[in-house]
């Protein structure tokens, strides 16, 4: 009868620790999962806020012939969201060209952009300002040979 | 004997457990470790691409807006930095389109050094950034004066910067050269219009007959006048143009000489003529209109003429001199300044300096013995002989 007892004893111990291995092999899969997927969303993150930066630089307003960077640049050096650009060119709207492009890039709501120069900051974007957010900045050219800076939150 | 039997299964069993478990973290801990060096590796790297292009993307529109402030400067500064004569210096004296593409070079390249200094990454890595060494415009003299450039529409090229990063284990270094197109900038329209005007010589002329009739610096103002009306019908309606006086001056000099005019070389005022490209300031102020300042018209001649019923006609010399500024502003296209984009001026001197022997003829009456006129240098009419002279 005891021996029967031990048996079932070394039995129930080994499956616990067979249980026990289990969990421990799970919760390390799943602690590794939750890093990678926290690495993979960091860089799916920094790829496409770094690409919306980088995109003010590349595109091109065609009406205009000015990068975006351009004319929030000039708009922020007169303190204000719209640019005039001669009497050929007419009156520019920054807001109509930036917020469609950075809703589609990052989703509507999800990010704020501050463009600071010497003269005047220009913040677009519905992003609160007392939420946590990421920040991603870079350096702009602002004339005459100066640099002012362009911020984006996400 | 049963006891034992059941007992080593089960160390069989928890030592496998064990090995297994074992074996499991010294593999995490070794791959867990190159894997994470892997990632943090690839993701520095990542985060210098991406600090590169940013440096690419800032180096393009440095380009962009040093080229608009280069042409800017030029413009306002007769076509050509800092000592620009007039473009009429008696005769059509225009700086040359390669004079003027090398000068806008020199200052294009200084600029876009001087943002490329100031450029700071947060990132925690080291920069190193070495200036570029050239900068390019392609623009020839022929596309210029058939009005290819118009509208801007050049390509301005800057070559050679190095670029290094450096973090504790990643190197990176790129050599990278820049081309950009500018638009929408109508200096090259400005500047061939008023090349064109200037050739024309309406202003020079004009000074020159004013010496030669005894003109004096209201003639020049109309000289100016009528130069100026010449110059605003040659551009489009976005352009307005203006014209200041800076300086002139009305003499008489020798009698009785009989030369046409001839450049006078005089100092009163006096606009040194000639271009040359000085070395760009540490500080641009902007665009600025140089302050005209007006010295005034000489005293008008207080010569009378006298009539007489014998009388002798004197030539006396008449010397002219005047300098205008001529500035014209493009409201077409707004062009980018410290205070956001403004309208692009263009100004331009013109100097008219003439002297002619007989410019100012005098009417004398003859007198005394002899019947001859008190200068002396001419015959009466009619001749003394069939003629009395009056008192």
């Amino acid at each position: 009868m005891r021996a029967v007892i031990d048996e079932w004893l070394n039995f129930i111990i080994i499956i616990f620790l067979v249980l026990v291995v289990l969990l421990f092999f799970t919760a390390e899969s799943s602690l590794r999962g939750a890093e990678v997927s926290q690495t993979l969303r960091g860089r799916a993150l920094d790829e496409s806020a770094s690409l919306a930066l980088n995109s003010l630089f590349n595109n091109r307003l065609e009406r205009v012939d000015k990068t975006y960077i351009e004319i929030m640049t000039d708009a922020a050096l007169e303190n204000r969201d719209f640019v005039f650009y001669g009497a050929d060119v007419g009156l520019v709207r920054t807001r109509e060209i930036i917020e469609p492009m950075f809703d589609s890039y990052l989703g509507e709501g999800n990010w704020r952009l501050d463009i600071y120069t010497y003269n005047g900051n220009v913040t677009y974007g519905t992003l609160s300002s007392r939420e946590k957010t990421f920040a991603y900045s870079s350096d702009i050219p602002v004339p005459p040979n100066l640099i002012g800076k362009v911020v984006l939150h996400v | 004997m049963s006891k034992g039997s059941s007992f080593l299964p089960f160390v069989f069993i928890v030592l496998v457990i064990g090995i297994t478990l074992i074996s499991w973290t010294i593999y995490n801990i070794y791959y867990g470790s190159s894997y994470q060096s892997l990632v943090f590796e690839e993701s520095k790297l990542d985060t210098m691409r991406n600090e590169m292009e940013k440096i690419k993307g800032f180096s393009r529109q440095s380009l962009i807006y040093s080229s608009h402030q280069s042409l800017t400067e030029h413009a306002v500064a007769s076509g050509m930095m800092t000592e620009a004569g007039p473009w009429i210096c008696n005769g059509a004296d225009p700086p040359s389109v390669a004079d003027t593409v090398e000068c806008l070079e020199k200052y294009t390249e200084y600029h876009v050094n001087a943002y490329l200094r100031n450029y700071s990454t947060e990132v925690p890595i080291e920069l190193n950034i070495q200036n570029f060494s050239e900068a390019e415009f392609d623009v020839t003299e022929s596309d210029v004066l058939s009005g290819a450039h118009d509208e801007g529409e050049m390509y301005v090229v800057l070559r050679d910067a190095k670029i290094g990063m450096s973090s504790r284990e990643i190197e990176m270094s790129d050599l990278i050269n820049i081309e950009t197109e500018i638009d929408k900038n109508r200096f090259w329209y400005m500047y061939r219009i008023f090349t064109e005007w200037a050739e024309t010589n309406m202003f020079g002329d004009g000074i020159c007959s004013c010496a030669s009739s005894c003109g004096d610096c209201a003639c020049a103002e109309n000289v100016a006048q009528e130069s100026l009306f010449d110059l605003q019908n040659r551009f489009d309606m976005f352009v307005i143009c203006d014209s200041q006086i800076k300086c002139c001056t009305n003499e008489h000099g020798d009698i009785c000489g009989e030369s046409g005019c001839e450049d006078w070389i005089q100092d009163v005022c006096f606009d040194p003529c000639g271009f040359e490209c000085t070395d760009p300031n540490l500080i641009f102020e902007g665009p600025n209109v140089t302050n005209l300042t007006s010295y005034g018209e000489m005293p008008e001649d207080k010569l009378s003429l006298q009539a007489a019923g014998c009388h002798a006609y004197i030539p006396i010399e008449n010397r002219l001199a005047s300098v205008y500024t001529f500035r014209c502003i493009d409201y077409k296209y707004y062009v980018p300044t410290t205070s956001g984009p403004k309208e692009l001026m263009f100004s331009v001197d013109a100097f008219g300096t003439f002297y002619d022997l007989d410019g100012c003829i005098t009417e004398e009456p003859c007198t005394g013995f002899g019947c001859t006129p008190s200068s002396g240098c001419s015959s009466c009419t009619p001749p003394c002989p069939n003629y009395t002279c009056t008192a």
